[in-house]
C-alpha cells in the first residue's frame, strides 16, 4: 500500500521566532499580518488566552498587554528562509514531495511494507525537529485527505504524528473526528451536511457516493473516496506555472499624492518582474489597482483597476515599471484615500514562447541582459540596492512593521551575537 | 546560502574556446569544504573574549549545524538565561560543563534533561585583513 505523508510546521511563525529567541518559551506570543493588522499565528500560551486567529489587533490589544504578550510584525524574510529550509529537510525522506503552503507539504512515502512505518515516521519527525528546530506534526494515510485528517487527529491528541495504516485506525479516527475539521468541507458544505445529520467523518463516509456527488460535486465525491482510503488526488511532481503572479501591500497610511503611489506600484512592479524572471515566465498583461479603505464610511471609496496588454511578452523591470506608472496615471483620481495598491501580472508564458512582434523594432535581448544585471547586483549587495528610478528613494509609504525581529538568516548585519 | 556559487556569475565567453572542453571541472568553491548541510547550517558572531583560547576571537564569524549531535570536546552554541552562548561541550557524570577560558567563564549545568544544544560549531572565521584594506568591496569581508 502507498501511503502519504502531511507535514506542517506548528505555529510556524510563532516557532520561527523562538528558534532565534529561545526566552520566548512558554510566553504568550503573537505574530501580526502585513501592516499589524490582526493576528495571524499564536503561541500555544497565545490560543489558551482564547487569541483567535485573525483577532483584529486593536482589539486584543489591551489583553496582551495584561498578559505581557511579545508581538511581533510578520518578518517574511525570516519565515520564507526557514520555511525552505524545512521544505529541503522534508524533501531527504521522500522521493516526492508537494510543498502545499508555506509551512505545509506532503510527502510520498511509496510502498514501505517491508518496515515499521510508525518507526520509520518517529524518525523522520524526531531527525527533522533536531535538524530544524521547529516542531512539526505529521499525520500518515493512504491518502493526502486521511493523511491531513491524521496530522489534525494527531494535533488534538497532542502527540507529534499519528500513523493510519490500517483500515481499522482510520474507523476509529474517522467515527469521532468532526466533519468540519476535513479538508476541504467549508461553512456551505458544513451547513448541507448538517441537515443531513452528517456530524463526524465517519457520518460523511457512510453517505453512498451517488449523493456526496449530487451534494457536493466531483470536489466531495474526491473527498469521499480518499477518506476511504482511495487516492484521488496525486502528488503534482511540477508546481504549476502560476498563472498569476501578484504583489500588493497596503500603506501605512492613507495616500492622496500621485507621487508616492507611483513609487509604490512601481515597486510592485519590479517585484513581479523578479518573480516572473526568477521562474523563467514572461507576462503578457499587467494588471493594476487602487483601493480606498472600505471600512472606513467616512471616506468615499474609490477601486480603480486597469489591465495593460503588455505589447510583447516581457519580464523586464524597465518595461514593466513603466507601463504600470503609466496605468496607474490613467486610473488615479485626486481627493481619494488610498490605502492599498497592487501589481498583477497575468498570461503568463514561458519565457521560451515567446511571440515576436512582426514589427517590432525593440530589441528585447537589451533589456533582458539589464534586468538580469540588476538581479545580479542585486543578489549580491542586497535587494533593492539597484533599482528603477520610479521606485522612489524615501518609501513613506512602507508598510507598518513596528515589531520586526531581525533577519537571522538572510541580513549578514543581523546574524545572532553569542557571547 | 551558498553566496559564492551564487556569484560565480554565467558570464559568456565569446571567441576562442579551450579544445579540453570535456575535462572541464568546475572551480574550487570554498563551500565544499566548509559546508556538510547547507539546509541546517546558521551563523553567528562571536561578541566575547570568553573562548579566546580555543582560538575563537571576538567577532569572528561562526559557522554553525544544527544536525550535528555533539560529542565532548566540540565546540557547541547554546541559549542560557537570556543570551546565546559558545562554549566547550564536557559532559561528565552528573553535570554538564560548558567551558571557556577560564572558571568565571565556565558554565556548569545541574538538570542535564534541561539544556539544549542549539548547535555544534563547526568552524570559525578568522578576517585578517588589515583595517587600511577594508575598502571597497574588501570591505565585506567577513562584515557582519
Amino acid at each position: 500500500m502507498d501511503v502519504f505523508a502531511h507535514v506542517d510546521i506548528n505555529n510556524c511563525y510563532v516557532s520561527c521566532e523562538t528558534l532565534f529567541n529561545p526566552a520566548l518559551k512558554g510566553k504568550v506570543v503573537v505574530v501580526l499580518s502585513n501592516n499589524d493588522g490582526c493576528v495571524i499565528a499564536r503561541s500555544n500560551e497565545a490560543k489558551a488566552l482564547g487569541i483567535k486567529m485573525a483577532d483584529a489587533e486593536f482589539i486584543v490589544r489591551q489583553q496582551l498587554k495584561e498578559n505581557n504578550a511579545v508581538i511581533f510584525s510578520s518578518n517574511y524574510a525570516l519565515y520564507a528562509d526557514m520555511s525552505a529550509r524545512m521544505m529541503n529537510n522534508l524533501a531527504r525522506y521522500t522521493y516526492m514531495l508537494m510543498v502545499y503552503s508555506i509551512d505545509e507539504a506532503f510527502l510520498a512515502l511509496g510502498n514501505i511494507s517491508g518496515m515499521d512505518l510508525e518507526q520509520h515516521v518517529a524518525m523522520i519527525s524526531r531527525n527533522v525537529m533536531r535538524d530544524t528546530g521547529l516542531s512539526i506534526t505529521v499525520g500518515v494515510g493512504p491518502t493526502m485527505a486521511l493523511a491531513k485528517l491524521a496530522n489534525k487527529a494527531s494535533k488534538k491528541m497532542k502527540r507529534n504524528y499519528l500513523v493510519l495504516d490500517t483500515a481499522n485506525k482510520v474507523n476509529q479516527i474517522v467515527k469521532d473526528f468532526p466533519i468540519e475539521d476535513v479538508w476541504g468541507i467549508g461553512r456551505q458544505y458544513y451547513e448541507k451536511l448538517k441537515e443531513l445529520d452528517v456530524i463526524t467523518a465517519g457520518d460523511f463516509r457512510a453517505l453512498k457516493p451517488d449523493l456526496v456527488r449530487q451534494l457536493m460535486t466531483v470536489q466531495g465525491w474526491r473527498l469521499h473516496q480518499e477518506l476511504w482510503g482511495k487516492p484521488c488526488n496525486v502528488i503534482k511532481d511540477v508546481a504549476d506555472r502560476s498563472k498569476g503572479i501578484e504583489s500588493s501591500q497596503s500603506f501605512n497610511t492613507y495616500q492622496t499624492e500621485l507621487e508616492k503611489i507611483e513609487e509604490a506600484a512601481a515597486m510592485h512592479a519590479a517585484t513581479v518582474a523578479l518573480k516572473l524572471r526568477q521562474q523563467q515566465s514572461m507576462a503578457l498583461a499587467l494588471t493594476i489597482y487602487l483601493r480606498t479603505n472600505k471600512h472606513n464610511v467616512s471616506h468615499d471609496q474609490h477601486y480603480p483597476s486597469i489591465t495593460v496588454k503588455v505589447p510583447f511578452a516581457t519580464n523586464s523591470t524597465q518595461q514593466l515599471t513603466a507601463i504600470c506608472v503609466q496605468a496607474l496615471r490613467a486610473i488615479y483620481q485626486p481627493g481619494y484615500n488610498y490605502l492599498k495598491t497592487g501589481v498583477r501580472a497575468t498570461g503568463i508564458i514561458p519565457a521560451g514562447e515567446i511571440q515576436f512582434n512582426l514589427f517590432d523594432t525593440y530589441d528585447n535581448s537589451r533589456q533582458q541582459a539589464l534586468s538580469g544585471l540588476m538581479d545580479d547586483i542585486n543578489a549580491r549587495y542586497g535587494r533593492g540596492i539597484l533599482r528603477v528610478a520610479a521606485e522612489g528613494y524615501n518609501k513613506t509609504w512602507k508598510m507598518k512593521q513596528d515589531f520586526l525581529s531581525k533577519q537571522y538568516t538572510t541580513n549578514w548585519n543581523d546574524i545572532i551575537v553569542a557571547k | 546560502m551558498l553566496r559564492i556559487k551564487k556569484q560565480a556569475a554565467k558570464r559568456d565567453v565569446l571567441g576562442f574556446r579551450l579544445p579540453m572542453l570535456t575535462h572541464e571541472e568546475p572551480t574550487l568553491d570554498i563551500t565544499d569544504i566548509t559546508i556538510v548541510d547547507p539546509d541546517n547550517t546558521y551563523y553567528m558572531r562571536m561578541g566575547s573574549e570568553a573562548m579566546t583560547g580555543y582560538h575563537i576571537l571576538e567577532n569572528h564569524v561562526l559557522v554553525i549545524d544544527r544536525s550535528l549531535t555533539p560529542v565532548t570536546g566540540c565546540i557547541v552554541v547554546f541559549f542560557h538565561e537570556g543570551d546565546f552562548f559558545v562554549r566547550e561541550y564536557c559532559p561528565d557524570k552528573d553535570r554538564l560543563f560548558l567551558k571557556g577560558n577560564t572558571q568565571t567563564d565556565t558554565i556548569i549545568i545541574e538538570d542535564q534533561e534541561k539544556w539544549e544544544c542549539w548547535g555544534v560549531v563547526m568552524l570559525t572565521l578568522n578576517p585578517l585583513l588589515q583595517p587600511q584594506q577594508r575598502k571597497g568591496r574588501y570591505g565585506r569581508v567577513c562584515a557582519c
